[in-house]
């Protein structure tokens, strides 16, 4: 049989990252997929490198939409770090509470995108309308939906009274409600099983190996969390726990975020208990110049670990600043999960890894024999799929 | 957290030794980055290598000192796949050329007029 190659992307309105997959295949069945990226190459390392330490706050705040106060912080950690800071016992507390409502709502987004993409609009529906709760207590807190320019240098910015934390309290608790019964959706529903149960496993071993990351990696059983592993801001007062799952399939993968949204009610909910008094802010202005240092800052993303390496040698910008993203490792070493696969599987596998590039709208079937190229909108691969569930079913 | 002290510093000839060694004790290392500095005024470019060793729950770090003027590494590849990546994003930026890794392409992150182009390198 010819091996026909699908490229799927560039282009995906709905998503973060535009991104190409050319999957090559063999009838239906992918033997393999080629990753090819750089369409948006923002050079964000080199931005760093010719902007002030606080301009390069704001930069990296927004490498992310979704998990911008992950990088707020990670970034802060590292300088505060090397400018010897310690922010107040408060304000840590604050910093983790914004984090904790960013995993929920990164969490629930791609439980919604996740049921979106295997034609399952309802609930999705029914999962933006129950995210709106953690996006409103994110913006009681942090003052904005979604980018929050929250973390400072020795603090943050906004304090929160006991008025708006009993507001958080009830919005939270609302959402962990709706959390219970996605879950039991996605535990129970046929089509959904049909659709994410056994697609794209990948092994413990091959996620080691293959350097995997956050909930791709708990997913296929390892145990590795950052705010446990590493523990930062006010996570070494907190009890939480690390999930795993042992399947690593699609549906374990989404599981798992489902239930660390869970999770993170309550750690919102113990840290809205135990809220520290005292100033909010450790430094009375940002700093202008940092001294020669080096740092290296972990945070615990709801796609996994961010890393970020600062190197100072005085002076009033930093001297090298890397960024490593969960979703780096998560899209480019995942190849080998598609292998295998259904044509019709690669919209669910991708959307598993939460790499925000599924929604893609079109795809071009280019027959590699024949060299003919047809264009197949991403709804009628979709669709197939669907058609395949039901025969099955 | 401050910059870790690295587990082993040295030169290219022997980081694959190093690591084939930790790999031969069945570490069970995950990978966390692979990041370049440019040490100018030093004349190398320094590489890290972040490791979460799983069993003991601590980072190690190997550090790879490269001369300037002769940018080559050998890939780890073959022995950590999860290193492809980092490496590609190393020879994109950094014009450092990692020998035995098959996916090295220039401007696989960087735009196409970038080519020739190292733009993480310091003027030295």
């Amino acid at each position: 049989m010819p091996v026909v190659t699908v490229p799927v992307g560039p282009q995906h309105p709905a998503l973060h990252e535009p991104l190409l997959l050319r999957v090559h295949l063999s009838g239906e069945e992918v033997v393999g997929v080629e990753i090819i990226t750089g369409y948006n190459h923002r050079g964000i390392e080199k931005l760093a490198e010719e902007h002030t330490w606080l301009q390069t706050l704001y930069i990296v705040t927004r490498v992310c939409g979704i998990c911008n106060m992950m990088h707020s912080t990670c970034y802060t950690q590292a300088v505060e770090e090397i400018l010897g800071v310690e922010p107040p016992p408060r304000a840590l507390a604050l910093r983790t509470l914004a984090m904790e409502l960013e995993r929920m709502h990164s969490h629930m987004l791609l439980a919604a995108v996740m049921a979106e993409n295997i034609g399952f609009t309802s609930l999705f529906m029914q999962i933006m309308k129950e995210r709106e709760a953690v996006m409103h207590a994110k913006e009681i807190v942090t003052g904005n939906r979604v980018i929050a320019d929250y973390v400072w240098p020795g603090g943050v910015r906004r304090d929160l009274t006991e008025e708006q934390a009993k507001r958080v309290r009830g919005l939270v608790a609302r959402a962990r409600k709706a959390l219970g019964w996605i879950k039991e959706v996605y535990e129970s529903d046929s089509l959904i099983l049909e659709r994410l149960e056994g697609v794209g496993r990948i092994s413990r071993e091959e996620a080691i190996r293959h350097g995997l990351m956050g909930p791709t990696l708990r997913a296929s059983g390892v145990g590795f969390d950052v705010r446990r592993d590493y523990p930062y801001a006010w996570y070494p007062e907190l009890s939480f726990e690390v999930k795993t799952r042992k399947e690593g399939d699609s549906l374990a993968r989404v599981l798992l975020r489902i239930d660390e949204a869970i999770e993170s009610s309550y750690i919102i909910e113990e840290i809205l208990d135990k809220l520290p008094g005292g100033p909010i802010r450790g430094l009375k202005v940002p700093p202008r110049v940092v001294k020669p240092g080096e740092s290296v800052s972990r945070v615990e993303a709801p796609r996994g670990e961010l890393l970020y390496h600062v190197v100072s040698r005085g002076g009033r910008k930093p001297y090298r600043v890397k960024i490593r993203t969960p979703s780096f490792p998560n899209i480019l070493n995942t190849v080998f999960a598609y292998r295998g696969a259904l044509l019709s599987d690669v919209p669910v596998i991708l959307t598993s890894f939460d790499p925000c590039i599924s929604c893609m709208e079109r795809l071009i079937v280019v027959d590699e024999d024949t060299g003919e190229e047809r264009v197949v909108r991403v709804r009628e691969i979709l669709r197939r799929g669907r058609r395949r569930g039901q025969r099955r079913g | 957290m401050p910059r870790p002290s690295p587990m082993w510093s040295g030169g290219p000839g022997e980081l694959r030794g190093v690591l084939e060694k930790l790999l031969a004790e069945g570490r069970e290392l995950l990978l966390e980055s692979i990041d370049a500095v440019d040490e100018a005024e030093k004349g190398v470019y320094r590489i890290d290598y972040v490791f979460h060793d799983l069993a003991e729950g601590r980072e190690i770090v190997l550090e790879l000192l490269i001369p300037r003027g002769q940018a080559r590494a050998p890939s780890i590849a073959d022995l950590v796949p999860a290193a492809l990546p980092y490496e590609q994003e190393i020879y994109d930026l950094f014009g450092i050329v990692f020998e035995g890794n098959p996916f090295l392409r220039e401007a696989f992150f960087k735009p196409e007029d970038m080519k020739g182009r190292y733009p993480l390198r310091k003027k030295s």
